[in-house]
């Protein structure tokens, strides 16, 4: 199946998902359009509408048909796919980028975050109860520049949620900084909030529960525009809700619509528009494709590249995907238990990890290619994540590392230079 | 826009239709507490046409009548018609009912909303009032409310026996819907409200609170049948409707217990009303939970 796709739908399926084997490309290729409606499926090929390679003979109905042993496939130009190349019949062509601006590292990041430090007391208080904190964010200091992509990757529970929602502010800091356009924003009030507000939106991962389902689609986008009043009119509202629809690729007439009559793919970009009425600087992408199908993932990342090269728009991506990582970003960051274990340009870090950590975490990702993934020496992480309730002394990866020793116990590494534009927090790196 | 193409056709999505009969075909036993309470509505909002006779009109020669084809349900000691002055209680049970239910229920959602969303101290500090007023009984916290208010009486019901019957009721509410909102508060739509900068105020009346209509209609529906018990048993311990205003809980006080043995039916039908009115509701308020969201559980 992965080795020789015979089916379109397949193909397309196998080329949406963005690989770290393999360079990365400027734009992902999709499967372009919409799952069709079940209430009315198209007639013959159910897939003919979206594939590349149809033909007349699509209108009618393919049965499952054997091609090679054990393997069918439901299309009729199968056998053509068994013998050449997909690319041959115009399969896994990428969509053309719109134009995106050069991005220029600008010499002031717009958002800094210095020291930033966010523990959650849990369990009672009292005598006889032991006051425990998590520590979900641990000193962790990094700058964003205006116009650049910065990726934030870790496994589940590393903080990367709790440092985007602290810069949002929905959360308050327990000490730290984080400066956007120069202006402290952890010691903010809510009346200096405020004036920022605007500057700094958010796309979340659950596309489901991230709209409020009692509002229409364009009620929920034309909030925004009504409450600062940034139109002049509800009926201009209206229209600036309507062309933002279009903008990210949704018809104008679902303003009507709920959210519960969209797809999430639909409604993942009824979110990014609501993000876009604010006219913001910088987007929060709390894992924006993590919940969305492989083929809505790659359109909803290309959306989002040809947004940011329209608008100058600034992202912190927040992910646990490498491969969706590398392929958004300009810069990566690698968190391990509230703590960053490296930074560095993307490329760099792709190529050349110093971090031990990081390095496990590439191994660890599958590559969707039998070939590939058959002749990879793959290195698993030992161990389970340790509790951020109690971690490890010294180095918080320490007892996961391979190349631990006594020193990594005793000492908390520094995020040191270890190349151009490139830091590792690890005491083995770089000596 | 040439970025994405999203070659959906414009079809229309079908409107849930038929959700009456829906309701009445997956809900029979709710559907036969509609039935009693739209006949309720019915018989108190028609009164004055259906009801045989006038319920204030005292007629000596007919005191204590049995059931007969005349006065079908008998007469009172005043010879009073009984199902006359049964209908047009229906009239003051439904409107204390629904009025208190209405007010109690939306000053108990308001204040578990406000709670669930500020929480910390503002939260500690309702949830402590709450739970004091939880500890006291409903008739008593009723009984103390009527004693406190002034007497205020509109268009015939007392002012204070709504205050008294919807004061008890609010804290109940205020718990569910707390912990509605509680569940509500934590979900990213709210999250993005936050995030732009919308006041308290919107996001608690445009995001939080159209999200709970669903277990407010279910207690609401649930109070009612209370509102009409607390209203019967506080007219009967003479504190709430008092003479000559037609109500099932008069109709229960006064003269009726001396009589009872000539004349049982002066107390038998109005009690099988105040039942059926609370049965029906609390029928109809159960299959109603069912029906909006098996989850919710008041």
């Amino acid at each position: 199946m992965f080795a020789r796709p015979l089916h379109p739908y397949t193909i397309g399926l196998l080329r949406s998902v963005p690989r770290l084997d393999r360079p990365r490309d400027s734009r992902l290729a999709t499967i372009e359009g919409l799952p069709p409606n079940l209430l009315d499926p198209p007639s013959g090929c159910r897939f003919a509408a979206r594939c590349a390679a149809k033909i007349a003979l699509c209108d009618s109905d393919p049965g499952l048909i054997e091609i090679a042993p054990g393997q069918r496939s439901a299309c009729h130009r199968a056998a053509e796919l068994a013998q050449g190349d997909a690319a041959r019949l115009g399969l896994g062509t990428v969509p053309p980028a719109v134009a995106v601006a050069a991005k220029g590292q600008a010499a002031r990041p717009l958002l800094e975050v210095v020291h930033l430090k966010k523990f959650f007391h849990v369990g009672r208080k009292g005598p006889g109860h032991e006051a425990l904190t998590v520590r979900a964010v641990n000193d962790v200091s990094f700058e964003v520049y205006p116009g650049e992509t910065v990726g934030l990757v870790g496994e589940s529970g590393c903080g990367k949620t709790t440092i985007g929602r602290n810069i949002l502010k929905l959360d308050d800091p327990t000490d730290g900084e984080i400066r956007f356009d120069g202006r402290d924003l952890a010691h903010a009030s809510r009346r200096q909030m405020q004036a920022v507000r605007r500057r700094i939106q958010v796309i979340f991962q659950d596309p489901y529960s991230s709209l409020n389902p009692r509002m229409t689609v364009g009620q929920i986008i034309a909030e925004p525009l009504n409450v600062y009043r940034l139109e002049p009119t509800r009926k201009a509202s209206n229209e600036r809700a309507a062309d933002l629809l279009g903008q990210v690729g949704l018809y104008p007439y679902m303003a009507e619509r709920y959210p519960h009559e969209l797809s999430g793919g639909q409604r993942q970009r009824v979110g990014i528009a609501r993000a876009l009425a604010m006219k913001p600087d910088v987007i929060v992408c709390d894992e924006p494709v993590s919940a969305l199908d492989v083929s809505i993932q790659g359109q909803i990342i290309n959306l989002l590249e040809d947004l940011q090269g329209r608008y100058g728009l600034t992202y912190l991506f927040i992910a646990h995907d490498l491969a969706v990582v590398r392929h958004i970003s300009d810069r990566v960051i690698v968190m391990y238990l509230g703590r960053i274990m490296e930074i560095a340009s993307r490329d760099t870090l792709y190529d050349n990890p110093q971090h031990p950590y990081t390095k496990a975490l590439l191994d660890a990702a599958p590559i969707p290619d039998p070939e590939v993934e058959r002749t990879r020496v793959t290195r698993v992480l030992r161990g389970e994540l340790p509790s951020p309730l109690n971690p490890p002394s010294g180095c918080v990866f320490h007892t996961r590392c391979p190349i631990a020793d006594e020193a990594c116990r005793q000492v908390i590494p520094e995020l040191r230079r270890v190349g151009s534009d490139h830091h590792a927090a690890c005491i083995k790196v770089g000596l | 826009m040439t970025i994405q193409s999203v070659a959906a056709p414009p079809y229309k999505i079908p409107k849930r239709r038929g959700a009456v009969l829906q309701f009445i075909v997956t809900q029979p036993l709710g559907a036969a507490g509609l039935a009693v309470i739209v006949a309720m509505i019915f018989s108190a909002a028609f009164a004055d046409a259906l009801a045989p006779f006038d319920p204030l009109d005292v007629d000596f020669s007919a005191m204590l009548g049995p059931p007969s084809w005349e006065h079908w349900l008998g007469t009172d000691s005043f010879g009073r018609d009984v199902l006359s002055r049964i209908m047009y209680g229906a009239r003051t049970a439904l409107a204390v009912g629904f009025l208190s239910s209405i007010f109690g229920c939306t000053a108990g959602a308001l204040i578990g909303v406000v709670s669930a969303y500020f929480g910390g101290k503002i939260d500690l500090a309702i949830q402590g009032v709450v739970d004091v007023l939880l500890s006291f009984p409903i008739i008593v916290l009723a009984l103390v409310v009527v004693a406190l208010l002034p007497k205020v009486v509109v268009a015939g019901i007392d002012v204070a026996l709504i205050g008294a019957i919807a004061i008890p009721m609010a804290p109940r509410v205020a718990r569910v819907a707390r912990a509605s909102a509680l569940a509500i508060r934590e979900l990213p739509y709210v999250d993005a409200a936050r995030a732009a900068g919308f006041s308290h105020m919107r996001i608690i009346f445009r995001h939080i609170t159209p999200n709970i209509v669903a277990p407010y209609l279910i207690m609401l529906t649930a109070s009612v049948a209370q509102a009409i018990l607390l209203e019967a048993s506080l007219t009967f311990l003479g504190l709430g409707v008092t003479e000559p205003t037609p109500a099932w809980g008069l109709m229960l006080s006064g003269t009726a217990a001396d009589f009872y043995r000539e004349a049982p039916w002066m107390i038998l039908f109005p009690g099988i009303a105040i039942s059926l009115a609370v049965f029906a509701f609390n029928l109809f308020g159960d299959s109603l939970r069912d029906w909006l969201d098996p989850k919710i559980q008041v």
